[in-house]
């Protein structure tokens, strides 16, 4: 159950979290569950670049942006969806429509952090999905990971779509991996 | 028995050669943005060249090469952004020198081998040479991603797929927990079963060490282990460069791991003085632009090594409440002077 503070408490708080990010207190911040704090968080988390306190960012992220919350922020201004999408991952599966939803936002870089979350998945039905989808995204980029995904999770169903793909594509680096894809379903069949 | 290193020193007693770095009235310098799996360099590959341009540089490649030409400094082989700003510096008569950066940015890692090609070539065209971006747990400069891992079932079957060294840990150390196995515990462990299929990219990595100064943390095994595996890998020690004065900022965390092997095992490339600069702890992505600019301000500003540590420090704030960010963040290890 989130505590409570009061709104002056809480933006002092975080105003200094933002100043001098600490692990420990990205994870109190989260378990407030203000989310105002999501954009200080992602910051955190993003910044940081080796050692321990990387994996406690992310935790203090995943623990306050539920999907219901990223949702929401997909749908809001430029800032919103840029602080959302970083914090989208393939590996729950709750998240791929999000993912989706982003691969085809009107910002360049919205769809940018879209495309690096499709790089690291969980299996799921609906990640499976999204890969068929994506095949036809209009960005190489993203054909190529469908491709690559498709052909580590896909199936013989999948071959037919593969090979449609294969046929329109006009990205050496994308009809490389839709190829390997097809192959790698043939031959597991 | 400890890796051999060299720390480097926090309280240098000299200067960059600038009657070298300057002559013909030019500096030649190269900085290069390194890669990051969460797209953290995207906002420093900007605010680099919007920090350049605020400085006076402007982006003129036929200017650029034309003033390199004219010292008889060697042009760029590759292609990469370059600005020149005239007059930024003075020689030690106060006469005017030009400066041309050649801008090297990783940008979404899908060239990666091209950026670190021109890297290297940078390391033996310019005078100074800067990089910005991850120390890969101290086996050098990257331009591009490093791996997939592909986690397989009994069946084989794929059930998880990974980029990135801190989730595959965070998965790996859930997964072992039950069985009181740490992440790199399971990771060896599914490695031998062939349950933890990785594929190595490589293309981007330009490698300076391969002792693992990290050994505490997963993400250094899982880097060492692949780049150790490669035999086509790009090596430091290998490269051949000719008998001049350089300058090479690595601006990664923990870049003096890099010290050792790159004074060491590159002869050639000390034969005619090399001063390095590196950190001594962990940095952030959000201080990397400010860091580059500051080294450019220092070398125009004939900043003795002293006040250039300062400089960077100031951009590079410590935080004594935390270990791995306490105290200064760069340090010199410097050439013998003749």
């Amino acid at each position: 159950m989130p505590k409570h503070l009061d709104d002056a408490t809480f933006l002092a708080r975080l105003a200094a979290f933002s100043q001098k990010p600490r692990p420990a207190e990205a994870l109190a911040l989260a378990g407030l569950g203000d989310e105002r704090a999501l954009p200080a968080l992602v910051a955190a988390m993003t910044d940081t670049m080796e050692g321990s306190d990387v994996v406690r960012y992310r935790e203090a992220v995943r623990a306050l942006a539920s999907t219901p919350l990223l949702q929401r922020w997909l749908a809001g201004d430029l800032d919103a969806r840029r602080v959302a999408a970083k914090a989208l991952t393939a590996h729950d599966a709750s998240h791929v429509p999000l993912i989706a939803r982003a691969l085809r936002d009107e910002d360049d870089m919205v769809r940018a952090i879209a495309r690096r979350s499709l790089r690291a998945w969980s299996a799921s039905p609906a990640l499976h999905d999204l890969f068929r989808e994506a095949l036809a995204n209009s960005d190489p980029r993203v054909r190529l990971l469908a491709a690559e995904g498709l052909g580590k999770l896909g199936g013989p169903a999948d071959v037919a779509a593969l090979n449609d793909a294969l046929a329109a594509e006009t990205d050496d680096a994308a009809r490389d991996r839709i190829a390997w894809a097809v192959e790698k379903l043939e031959t597991d069949d | 028995m400890p890796l051999p290193r060299l720390n480097g020193t926090l309280t240098p007693a000299s200067a960059p050669r600038h009657d070298q770095l300057f002559a013909g009235q030019v500096v030649s310098m190269a900085i290069a943005v390194g890669f990051d799996e969460n797209g953290a360099n995207r906002p420093v590959d900007a605010s680099l060249e919007e920090g350049l341009l605020a400085r006076g540089f402007v982006d003129d490649p036929d200017a650029a090469l034309a003033r390199l030409a004219a010292a008889g400094r060697p042009a760029p082989q590759r292609p990469a952004t370059h600005l020149l700003a005239r007059g930024i510096a003075r020689d030690a008569t106060g006469g005017p020198v030009d400066a041309v950066v050649t801008l090297l940015r990783a940008g979404d890692g899908s060239g990666g081998g091209d950026v670190a090609s021109a890297f290297l070539e940078a390391l033996g065209r310019c005078d100074v040479v800067a990089y910005g971006g991850h120390g890969r747990y101290g086996t050098g400069p990257d331009f591009d991603y490093n791996f997939t891992a592909d986690l397989l079932d009994e069946a084989g079957n794929v059930t998880s797929s990974f980029s990135e060294y801190r989730d595959l840990e965070e998965a790996l150390a859930r997964r072992g927990k039950p069985h009181g196995r740490s992440a790199l515990a399971e990771y060896r462990l599914l490695t031998k079963q062939r349950r933890l299929v990785i594929r190595r990219v490589n293309s981007g990595n330009l490698v300076i060490n391969l002792r693992n100064y990290h050994a505490g943390e997963f993400g250094s095994h899982l880097m060492v282990d692949q780049l150790q595996a490669d035999p086509n890998v790009r090596r430091m020690s290998k490269q051949r460069f000719d008998k001049r004065y350089r300058v090479w900022m690595f601006n990664g965390c923990r870049t003096h791991d890099y010290f050792y092997n790159l004074r060491k095992l590159n002869p050639q490339v000390n034969a005619g003085g090399l001063d390095l600069l590196g950190t001594r702890r962990v940095i952030y992505w959000g201080q990397i632009a400010d860091s580059l600019l500051a080294l450019v301000d220092g070398i125009c500003a004939r900043d003795d090594y002293k006040h250039l540590l300062a400089r960077l420090s100031a951009v590079n704030a410590s935080d004594e409440t935390d270990a791995e960010t306490t105290g200064p963040s760069h340090v010199v290890e410097l050439a013998r002077r003749p």
